[in-house]
């Protein structure tokens, strides 16, 4: 309604302003002084501005023509894995549950590569694992062990790289995955 | 598809204002004059609408046959066919999912009036397969450019390419065999190279296979025999589910891609050397080609291997169910057949798979592509699964051809060597 008013008040302001053009006398009903033009000037200016302010978070629209000069390209296994490592710090549910379901991940394949490389059953690989034997890796036998604790000196490192604990826990597994498949065959 | 703002021109209104009232509080007309220009701007903004445009695509190749690595020529004319002028165009083409663009961008920016044509050209990499070009996109704006419509024109354009089937290694297979002569030594005395056993003369034996050493120091005759030597029947299998598309990386082929490479040079192989040779696919789309011989048989292969959407080289996302498919093949395997399963195994699911239908009889080998990478912790976690993976099949007694990046030859001459020690 503001809006349609407005309309009309412009129309009839330029209506008026063309009707000048023939009838100079229709001029002589304002009084051009300082005052006048001047309350006009500021007037446009702050309908001005209020447009600038209005348009300020307007972004351009343009069609999103996409890259179809590229190849179609297949993931690299494990990108889910780096996408939940990247979301697990925090404390809310989600995080927590991200952080338990990694962990459970990286656990099953810590007992599978102990069955693989040194020939164990499925409970004597997870008896060395709770007991943090499977490793020489301090961090990783913490990680997936039940009584070790983080060396201090890891901590202090961790700290100073910024990295969660839980992050460290699942790298310095993985290298002692990679390691132990590398040199168990 | 309706039209929508650009907002090509926002500003212009604001501009108008402050110009005019500045001009009027600062008496200054040249001021206001450029407050009346920036008026004619904002009233141009306004005028017209995005043209719908009529347009007829024309695609031409430089050839529609070519070798995989080939570089294709592709043209591109377009013609305004409808009646009105369309002063700004923005098209681009819709290249097939699989393939490069390596020459030239496939877009152009441009005007048409009607009757007009336009071209442009790029180059694509032909690879393995069956491409169909998607619609071209049509972006199409009004004079002032703030206005815009998007609409697609199709325009059907295929490219094939069949690979030659080329055997590059034999393939060691297993000693599940079929009645017929061939190349897999079996534990049945009889006719072959390698010696099997001894056994007193019958009447009818061929003097050929007398054992006269024995006959001049005994005076008694007896027969040498030797490992019958039989052909196989053996049926490839694909993996291609969505889950077997992985890649070690950027413009590298995926998993897929090389699984059908290994599968084709393999099909040549076996049946190079007499053996009967079928195809299937783990896949939302279905492929079976009974096992069979002869050059018919091998002119169906090579265009199921390069044209078959079962084997195409981006994934189908459609449902499927893999267990109902794998048993729909154990119905159709032959009983004596065994089966070579290409997939990266890149889940756990496909280890399911396989190791179900080896405990059904059929000997099964698994020639698996590396997918996997070491750049971050996630590509190292998946690399160990996989490792483990292999593990899980070769203690089930499955043979499992671990193949990185060196070519399949070489892989399968490794293999051989630690499959017959």
């Amino acid at each position: 309604m503001r809006l349609r008013l407005a309309s009309v008040v412009g129309v009839l302001a330029v209506l008026l302003g063309l009707a000048t053009l023939t009838q100079r006398g229709l001029a002589a009903a304002f009084g051009f002084e300082f005052s006048f033009v001047t309350a006009i000037g500021v007037l446009a200016v702050i309908q001005g501005l209020r447009l600038v302010q209005e348009r300020r978070a307007v972004e351009p629209v343009r069609g999103d023509t996409g890259d179809p000069e590229l190849r179609y390209e297949a993931p690299v296994p494990g990108g889910d894995v780096d996408g939940e490592l990247a979301d697990a710090d925090g404390w809310s549910r989600y995080s927590v549950n991200r952080r338990d379901r990694l962990r459970e991940r990286v656990g099953e394949a810590t007992v599978e590569t102990l069955v693989a490389t040194e020939g164990l059953s499925r409970e004597a690989a997870r008896d060395r694992i709770l007991a943090g034997e499977w490793t020489d890796d301090p961090v990783a036998a913490w990680f997936l062990g039940e009584e070790e604790s983080l060396p201090v000196r890891e901590h202090a490192r961790r700290l100073v790289r910024g990295e969660s604990s839980f992050r460290l826990g699942v790298r310095r597994t993985v290298d002692a995955l990679v390691r132990k498949r590398e040199g168990g065959g | 598809m309706s039209p929508v703002d650009t907002n090509h021109w926002t500003g212009v209104g604001a501009l108008t204002l402050l110009a005019v009232g500045l001009g009027a509080i600062v008496e200054q007309p040249p001021l206001l004059l450029a407050g009346v220009a920036a008026v004619g701007y904002a009233a141009w903004a306004r005028t017209g609408e995005a043209p719908t445009p009529e347009l007829a695509v024309e695609r031409e190749l430089s050839t529609t046959a070519p070798e995989p690595g080939d570089d294709v020529e592709v043209t591109v004319t377009v013609e305004n066919v409808g009646d009105a002028a369309l002063p700004d165009l923005r098209l681009v083409d819709g290249v097939p999912p699989a393939l490069a663009v390596t020459g030239h961008a496939a877009r152009l920016g441009t005007a048409l009036r009607p009757g007009k044509r336009a071209t442009f050209s790029y180059t694509v990499t032909a690879v393995r397969g069956e491409h169909e070009w998607e619609p071209m996109r049509v972006f199409a704006r009004n004079a002032s450019g703030s206005r815009e419509r998007e609409i697609e024109v199709a325009a059907a354009t295929t490219l094939r390419c069949l690979p030659e089937l080329r055997a590059t290694a034999d393939l060691p297979l297993r000693g599940l065999t079929s009645p017929y002569a061939g190349r897999v030594a079996t534990d049945v005395a009889g006719e072959g190279v390698e010696f099997h056993s001894t056994r007193d003369y019958r009447r009818g034996d061929p003097l050929t296979r007398v054992d006269w050493n024995r006959f001049a120091r005994t005076g008694a005759l007896s027969t040498l025999s030797f490992r019958e030597e039989r052909a196989a029947t053996v049926v490839l299998l694909v993996d291609a589910r969505t889950e077997a598309y992985r890649s070690v990386g950027e413009g590298e082929p995926n998993a897929v891609e090389r699984s059908v490479d290994a599968a084709s040079q393999s099909f040549s192989a076996l049946l190079a050397s007499g053996d009967r040779v079928g195809l299937a696919a783990l896949a939302p789309a279905e492929l079976w080609l009974p096992p069979g011989a002869g050059e018919d048989h091998r002119a169906a292969a090579r265009e199921l291997l390069a044209t078959h959407p079962a084997l195409s080289a981006t994934p189908d996302d459609a449902r499927f169910f893999p267990s109902i498919r794998l048993r729909r093949l154990r119905r159709r395997l032959p009983t004596d057949a065994q089966l070579i399963v290409f997939s990266p195994l890149a889940d756990d699911y496909v280890v399911t798979l396989v190791r179900r239908l080896h405990a059904t009889g059929h000997l099964v080998t698994t020639v698996s592509p590396d997918p996997t990478a070491t750049g971050t912790v996630g590509q190292r976690l998946a690399r160990v699964e996989r490792g483990n993976r292999l593990s899980r099949l070769r203690s089930s007694g499955i043979r499992v051809l671990d193949w990185g990046d060196e070519p399949l030859a070489v892989a399968l001459e490794t293999a051989a060597a630690r499959w017959s020690a």
